[in-house]
């Protein structure tokens, strides 16, 4: 028997034209909205401390490139960090939670009221711990995206197939060799898919963080901008923070479609 | 041809040593029963109680090929998972190879109705799994992969799959996946191998091949098997020993001779011994799921 | 039930009263900043009923420092706000027009100060070169402090700036992690919160550093003065009887925002209050003049400084404030 199922070609796609429209669907959105933006600021003739055109944000971006530049690592670097942090904490804490009935019992109420608490109001305690600086911008961009990580991995270590672990344990498995073997394997489409929204989520703990107390740092930029009445470096530091989540959500997108191919049956990239 | 008339449509008594056709079979040692289980119960259940099995008596010699049937819900994937140590019994013993089975045996290979391969493993490297576990053999996979990954390749050839060691478990129909299935629980090479209802998901053409391709690894290898079905044809077809579970709480209330020469093809099936013990089985296990209780019934005694 | 003409009738007649009476919809004003000691006197004027008393219907809310309110105004969220004159002649500079006025100055002086621990050793404006300032970005000291370093000559290059929230201001003081604050005069009674008595801290005055600025006062669009002149004149005079009255008793204007706020610290507040009356709001020129009575030639000379710093064309100070909506003199006098 040669049949073979679940080839590349199940999803039929007619033509190369309809994959060519899907990648510029987004492009074009975009600029119908802005185009949109631009002719409402136009026409009826909107302040530019109430919403500034788009022609003016450009124009802002050009010019204070380097400032902007400047803050816009500051807050990309605090926001890597703090997601490192959390891929790794956040994995292990997974692991724990889902392997070991105890450790659900015990952490998982704690954690779901953690996550409940709105981070704006922890900043100000940990600027008083820690100081003005990077750090309460890591944590914040952590503690923000630590929770999906876990709650995902967990999941996924949850819904291991019992028959599986029979096989194996009849084998002389211990739980380790589950968990390495199976469980974790298993997890990783569920891990990928919760990288994606963790790493917006830092972002914002640290823009948020760094609004509250901080001297440097996107969200720095927009306070100050905004304290100034330049309300188009506002936007243009909204605009560059927004296209910073997009190209990490991006970049994990791709990532995730790497590692985890066989979670959705798609053949190995030769 | 060397069916027994005594043996048409009765219940039969153990027998040892009997003759099964041309290929010899293998001496028993110990005694002679590989698998013993003794007056076992097994109870589970936190607050509802539920009775699995009771007074439970099972003997299996060394390379014996045995089926156990029965009504739904008798208990049989408990009982699988009794011989193989992952739960130990409220009460009774069971013994493997003469030492008591007190935890899991690490000599056997399993395979379910579902395949349960590892979707983000090659063919190739899922069968080989068995072997990253082991103890014996899992600290050499690393240094001697390629050992393994020949007898790995060997059963792959056996069981008729010589082309798909690269590719992933969801590229394979469900009866070349519950091939690879099969290769995995053999590749370790165990005593024992448990088999629970493998081919209940298959469509009719691929079970039938199937079971001629477990029945030459079997006659090749010579392990001892545990097969667990509904599939009364699967089960006379199979084996050389078939057991009739009860209701729950389960216990084999008879067991059947199949003394029908091997290799065994599929005209076989319709030859009159086979189809008088299905009908014998069919019957039996009939008047267990009507809940009446079979005439005279007793257990069997060696 | 079928309803009867008379219901509909006295329906429509419901409606009707509602449109046509334009005096029901509330005036929003909008302070500068959170409802503390400062505030109180706009407090009292609503909890007080001076507003209710005047004719008018006035809907007090919380700010987010002065330029944010400003903002709010310009662009119609608000018809009112309390906030700091300095910040509406930037804007009004920025937007190279007169987007709001000034109808009631009510302080005096702009209670602007730099506060640090005495042991900082920040005793005079050019030791804050090189230092961590802690200052929320819209806060008027800060947005005025470019102008008090132009004035006094602060090499500004190497000043560290730590944007903070206004209520981790005072605790960075205190931890040390900033050496000074841009503040006002009221911040001091929250450093006594803190523990930090009056002989730690060292106060510099930017009205005694040649920066003497008019401060916050009520402000509107001319738009909105011009449609509704007999409104603004009820709100500003209900608006100096109660400071009038805050200024004579605290413990009123206290008790005022306690009913607002049950959770208020009447202490604190009542500390800021006297503070800010001391320093801002009861100043020589006001027992001489009465409350919120403006001299212009120092209202343009406030006007001049921040435009030199901002490098903006200078406005009038006739088109930035109009005096005609401040109850008669004898009314705002206070009592000796």
């Amino acid at each position: 028997m040669t049949e073979v199922r679940g080839n590349a070609q199940q999803m039929v796609v007619p033509a190369s034209n309809v994959g060519w429209v899907l990648t510029a669907a987004p492009w074009l959105v975009c600029s119908v909205a802005l185009i949109l933006w631009q002719v409402v600021c136009n026409v009826f003739s909107v302040p530019d401390y109430i919403l500034p055109p788009p022609t003016q944000i450009f124009a802002v971006l050009v010019n204070t490139a380097g400032p902007i530049w400047f803050h816009a690592k500051w807050t990309l670097a605090t926001t890597c960090i703090g997601f490192a942090l959390s891929v790794i904490l956040g994995l292990l804490m997974g692991i724990a939670v889902g392997s070991f009935r105890m450790v659900y019992a015990g952490f998982y109420p704690l954690l779901i009221g953690f996550n409940s608490v709105p981070k704006v109001a922890v900043v100000p305690i940990l600027v008083v711990w820690f100081g003005i600086g990077a750090v309460p911008a890591v944590l914040t961009a952590f503690l923000m995206s630590f929770f999906p990580i876990v709650v995902n991995v967990a999941t996924g270590l949850a819904t291991v197939e019992p028959e599986l672990e029979d096989v194996l344990r009849a084998l002389g498995a211990k739980k380790r060799d589950l968990i390495l073997k199976v469980g974790l394997p298993r997890s990783l489409p569920y891990f990928f898919a919760s990288l994606k929204i963790a790493i917006t989520l830092a972002f914002v703990g640290s823009v948020i963080s760094e609004s509250i107390a901080s001297s440097r740092g996107i969200g720095t930029l927009m306070v100050r901008a905004a304290s100034d009445f330049r309300i188009s470096l506002v936007f243009a530091g909204l605009i560059v923070t927004a296209a910073m989540g997009i190209i990490m959500y991006v970049a994990f997108a791709i990532l995730e479609s790497r590692m985890t191919g066989w979670a959705v049956r798609r053949p190995e990239v030769q | 041809m060397s069916a027994s008339p005594r043996s048409l449509g009765s219940r039969l008594q153990f027998r040892r040593g009997h003759e099964l056709g041309p290929h010899e079979r293998c001496t028993m040692r110990n005694g002679g029963n590989f698998l013993s289980i003794r007056n076992v119960h097994l109870t589970y259940g936190r607050r509802d109680k539920t009775e699995a099995l009771k007074e439970f008596d099972l003997n299996v010699s060394l390379g014996e090929f045995v089926a156990i049937v029965g009504p739904s819900g008798c208990g049989k994937s408990s009982l699988m998972k009794l011989v193989t140590g992952l739960l130990l019994p409220s009460q009774g013993q069971i013994k493997v190879n003469g030492t008591v089975v007190d935890g899991p045996l690490k000599i056997v290979g399993m395979a379910f109705q579902n395949p349960t391969l590892l979707p983000w493993r090659k063919v190739l490297s899922n069968i080989v799994l068995p072997f990253e576990i082991v103890d014996e053999h899992r600290h050499k996979i690393r240094s001697q992969r390629h050992v393994y990954e020949e007898k790995a390749r060997r059963l792959l050839n056996a069981v008729g799959l010589p082309e798909v060691e690269n590719r992933f478990p969801w590229q394979l129909s469900g009866g070349m996946q519950q091939r690879v299935s099969l290769c995995r629980a053999l590749v370790h090479e165990p005593a024992l191998l448990l088999l629970d209802e493998p081919f209940g998901a298959l469509d009719a053409f691929t079970r039938e091949d199937l079971w001629d391709v477990l029945q030459d690894l079997w006659m090749k290898r010579k392990f001892t098997v545990i097969f667990v079905t509904h599939d009364l044809h699967e089960a006379v077809y199979l084996a050389d020993k078939i057991h009739v579970m009860s209701r729950r709480p389960g216990r084999i209330i008879a067991s059947y001779d199949v003394p029908i020469a091997r290799p065994r093809r599929e005209e076989t099936a319709f030859e009159p011994v086979f189809i008088d013990i299905v009908h014998s089985l069919r019957r039996l296990i009939k008047l267990e799921m009507d809940g009446r209780e079979h005439a005279g019934a007793t257990r069997e005694v060696q | 039930m079928m309803i009867g003409a008379k219901s509909i009738a006295a329906l429509f007649g419901c409606l009707c009263a509602a449109s046509t009476a334009w005096a029901q919809t509330p005036v929003r004003l909008v302070l500068d900043f959170a409802i503390q000691g400062q505030q109180s006197p706009i407090v009292l004027a609503s909890e007080g009923g001076y507003f209710q008393r005047a004719g008018v219907d006035v809907r007090v809310d919380r700010g987010y420092g002065s330029g944010d309110s400003i903002t709010k105004v310009a662009s119609g969220a608000y018809d009112m706000a309390f906030a700091d004159v300095g910040a509406l002649i930037i804007f009004n500079g920025k937007q190279g027009a007169t987007k709001l006025i000034d109808v009631f100055q009510i302080y005096d002086s702009a209670p602007m100060v730099i506060l640090s621990l005495k042991k900082s050793k920040i005793t005079k404006p050019s030791d804050l070169a090189g230092k961590a300032i802690a200052s929320p970005p819209s806060a008027s000291s800060r947005v005025m402090f470019p102008t008090f370093a132009a004035v006094n000559k602060i090499d500004v290059s190497n000043i560290k700036w730590l944007d903070v929230t206004p209520q981790l201001r005072e605790t960075m003081l205190k931890q040390g992690q900033a050496d000074a604050t841009t503040a006002l005069i009221t911040d001091v009674a929250g450093l006594n919160h803190l523990q930090i008595s009056e002989d730690e801290i060292s106060i510099m005055r930017y009205s005694d550093y040649g920066m003497n600025l008019y401060g916050h006062g009520i402000l509107t669009t001319p738009e909105f003065a011009a449609k509704h002149p007999d409104e603004i004149r009820k709100i500003v005079r209900a608006i100096s009887e109660a400071l009038k009255a805050a200024i004579a008793d605290p413990a009123i204007a206290v008790a005022a925002l306690k009913k607002r706020d049950p959770l208020v610290d009447e202490t604190l507040e009542r500390r800021r209050l006297e503070l800010v009356v001391a320093n801002a709001i009861v100043t020589d020129h006001v027992r001489k003049s009465g409350l919120g009575a403006v001299d212009m030639d120092r209202m343009q000379k406030t006007i001049d400084l921040i435009a030199a710093t901002y490098k903006q064309p200078p406005m009038k100070a006739t088109d930035l404030y109009r005096g005609d909506y401040l109850p008669p003199t004898d009314e705002s006098m206070l009592p000796h």
